[in-house]
């Protein structure tokens, strides 16, 4: 899954953002995408402060989060980089759960940047 | 027994309700045994006010009122002590309790209830020829006492009991028990027989809410129930509101099929019932509503859009309520859009404990909950609510991962009612919850078949004893009949022949009756006999029964030795004698002879007693009629 080739892609699935639209129009977008932003960045600090401290269940639990926010907003890149996180802290294999990560906070940037630019 | 340790531990409190002045210094007084009438009406009398209650109620309680009683003394046998009491109790305990502690108990609103559950069953006593009317009255008045107990003991928890249990008797039973491992019922009937009334009465209270099996229980018992149960949803529509009320009129339809009256005199009888509620609370300062004449209600009840199950009805326009649960705030906020968009009334938890908190006070139809949370997770959230009465009927939703679809059976296993994989499709979400939706409908249908099936029951049994009561009532008079009066007989004789205790008999026979028949028909004749039952009937007390035997004659079974029986045959002949009957062409003052015997020593059998008291009657003819004559045993050398 790692396809340098999404780089250029929207990290975005257009047709997530189409069903929201259609079930709640730009208010409910915009009211996601705030919550979004809101909670995403301590999520992600989350996750690095429990990879940072070896833990593999606080791991498990944060992507798990982060997983079901992403994944209801379309950002379809993060959410799997989120469950395979979720599943490593699970399974306690958590050796390179800092390079996922870091991929995670790249790729955050760019889905809320995305989303962002949805909005205006 | 761990009921009783439950009512020990309200009564330990020193929080459950006493009545206060008179009541109390009447309870006290009764507590010995050798209390007299006196003792009571000269307590009742240190009140004024009460004191013309008590004769109010007396007087609102006799079938015929020939000439209203005017005496608390008089009062007192006539209704008997225990039912003087009762209503004292009830009277003082309103104005001690007109407010208290528990939030959402209207205290105003309970006694409003209770009152026009007393008047209710007083009436309906009087109309369906069930239970003694003063009885009624008094049971009716303190039924819900247990109610009172628990918003006095508990005020804080009971608040949160019957906000639960949405005012459904048998739920919020049902919570009483939950919360205090005691309900109001049982509460009641403890309270009532600390107070020392009658056991068949203590078990009535617990019983008004409840399915009982009737063999279990006695005649008197059965009765009280029957019509303080009629009388119970007939002040919910007094006290209800107009749109609850018409609802609440199919209960009581149902329950009429049960007694002999028709739809038009049982709505006269309810708006009776309104018009002598609103006399009674006036007098003892209790609040009153409006109620429309009961002919509008059965209108409003009976228009064809109307539902044929009324419990169904009544939630029918009301939108599903759920709770979703998510910790993660994007999925919960979408979650409950969506479930928004569908229709339904969404509340949100943001976490296992919260919803946990919301759904036991709240009791939401459907729970839609993410599985992984932090603190209480979903799983544990329906393991925790289907251990809980409440819990048991929600229908539960849990949302789940994709990967976590095999984990789904563990999910079943803690008794989840179905499963949604996240992100939720639409589609999906809204196709599982209106499933829900059909369940939970389903489930109030069978609650309400199960309440219709109860109230049809409930009536069968009130046919069952009117019928029984029918077979005792001689039809003419509506006295009790020779069959009730040989039961009688031989249930004194017994406790004579066990432990000699005394009674006695007044045989009566109208005088020149025949004549009577012969010379203005036998139209007449019938006025004559229901005329001379009810002057009977009036002057005896509560310790003497009279019954028709057949023909022109009667008999008073009177508790006591002669004595009583002699004061009270005395009052029978001089009332008669001043009582001018009017019917047609006949307009005269009939007389009886009278003969009393009493039980003594030396009889043998009750055939005895009663073969005296036939003979003192052949010698009052004999002796010229209208008269008295006793005859005791011959002495035996």
């Amino acid at each position: 899954m790692s396809d340098q080739h999404q780089d250029h892609e929207s990290p975005l699935d257009a047709t997530v953002i189409a069903s929201l639209m259609d079930l709640g129009g730009e208010p409910l977008l915009a009211e996601l995408v705030d919550l979004f932003c809101a909670d995403a960045p301590s999520q992600m600090a989350e996750l690095q402060e429990a990879a940072r401290e070896g833990d593999a269940a606080r791991i498990a639990a944060a992507a798990h989060s982060l997983k079901s926010s992403c994944a209801n907003l379309g950002a379809v890149r993060l959410a799997e980089l989120s469950r395979q996180l979720e599943l490593a802290g699970r399974a306690g294999t958590i050796e390179s759960a800092a390079d996922v990560i870091e991929l995670s906070r790249v790729e955050l940037e760019r889905v809320s940047a995305a989303l962002k630019e949805h909005l205006s | 027994m761990k009921l009783g340790q439950s009512f020990e531990e309200l009564k330990l409190t020193g929080r459950l309700p006493s009545p206060p002045g008179v009541g109390m210094a009447i309870l006290k007084l009764t507590e010995a045994d050798d209390f007299s009438v006196a003792d009571i009406s000269h307590a009742i009398q240190t009140d004024p006010a009460l004191t013309g209650r008590i004769l109010k109620f007396t007087n609102s309680a006799r079938s015929v009122s020939v000439s209203p009683i005017t005496t608390v003394d008089e009062a007192v046998v006539r209704v008997g002590v225990q039912s003087i009491r009762t209503v004292v109790l009830g009277f003082s305990l309103i104005s001690a309790y007109s407010e208290g502690a528990c939030e959402a108990f209207d205290y105003g609103r309970f006694w409003s209830e209770s009152l026009a559950r007393a008047v209710g069953a007083k009436r309906l006593s009087q109309s369906i020829g069930l239970a003694v009317p003063a009885e009624a009255y008094s049971i009716g008045l303190l039924s819900g006492i247990g109610r009172l107990a628990l918003a006095s003991v508990h005020s804080a928890e009971y608040s949160k009991v019957i906000g639960r249990s949405g005012g459904e008797p048998r739920m919020l039973l049902k919570f009483e028990n939950e919360a205090f491992a005691i309900d109001h019922g049982q509460a009641g009937a403890c309270l009532l027989r600390d107070w020392g009334l009658p056991e068949s009465h203590c078990r009535a209270v617990d019983l008004i809410e409840r399915d009982y099996d009737p063999e279990a229980e006695e005649a008197a018992t059965q009765d009280l129930v029957a019509v303080v149960r009629l009388a119970t949803r007939i002040a919910e529509v007094c006290v209800a509101g107009e749109d609850v009320a018409s609802e609440i009129w199919n209960r009581i339809e149902t329950l009429r099929h049960g007694t002999n009256l028709s739809p038009d005199e049982l709505i006269s009888v309810c708006d009776q019932i309104v018009t002598e509620w609103k006399d009674w609370a006036q007098i003892l300062d209790v609040q009153t509503n409006d109620v429309p004449p009961f002919s509008e209600i059965r209108m409003l009840a009976t228009e064809p859009e109307q539902s044929d199950s009324p419990l169904a009805g009544a939630r029918k326009d009301r939108p599903l309520r759920v709770l979703a649960v998510d910790d993660e705030r994007v999925s919960l906020r979408l979650l409950s859009h969506q479930l928004k968009a569908d229709g339904y009334d969404v509340t949100e938890a943001s976490g296992g404990k919260e919803a946990l908190e919301m759904a036991l006070s709240t009791v939401p139809d459907v729970i839609v909950t993410d599985w992984k949370m932090p603190g209480m997770d979903g799983l544990e959230l329906c393991r925790t609510l289907r251990r809980h009465e409440i819990g048991q009927s929600i229908y539960i939703v849990i949302l789940t991962g994709m990967e976590d679809e095999d984990a789904v059976v563990e999910a079943f296993e803690s008794e989840i009612d179905d499963y949604v994989t996240k992100p939720f499709n639409p589609k999906v979400l809204r196709a599982r919850v209106r499933a829900g939706a059909r369940v939970v409908e389903l489930k109030r249908q069978v609650a309400a078949d199960q309440s219709q099936l109860r109230e049809n029951l409930a009536a069968l049994a009130v046919l069952n004893r009117r019928l029984e009561k029918t077979s005792l009532t001689d039809p003419l008079t509506q006295l009790p009949n020779r069959r009730f009066a040989m039961e009688r007989l031989g249930e004194a004789w017994g406790r004579h022949d066990r432990n000699g205790a005394p009674f006695s008999l007044i045989m009566i026979d109208i005088d020149h009756f025949k004549r009577v028949n012969d010379d203005f028909g036998h139209d007449t004749g019938d006025e004559v006999l229901r005329n001379t039952a009810a002057v009977l009937d009036d002057e005896t007390r509560e310790s003497e029964v009279v019954c028709r035997l057949g023909g022109e004659e009667f008999l008073v079974i009177c508790d006591g030795g002669l004595a009583g029986a002699e004061a009270c045959a005395a009052r029978l002949r001089e009332s008669i004698e001043a009582n001018v009957i009017e019917h047609g062409d006949f307009k005269e003052a009939i007389t009886i002879s009278l003969g009393v015997a009493y039980a003594e020593s030396d009889d043998d059998s009750l055939d005895d007693v009663l073969r005296r008291s036939d003979e003192a009657v052949y010698q009052a003819k004999r002796d010229g009629r209208n008269r008295i004559v006793i005859l005791s045993a011959p002495q035996t050398a």
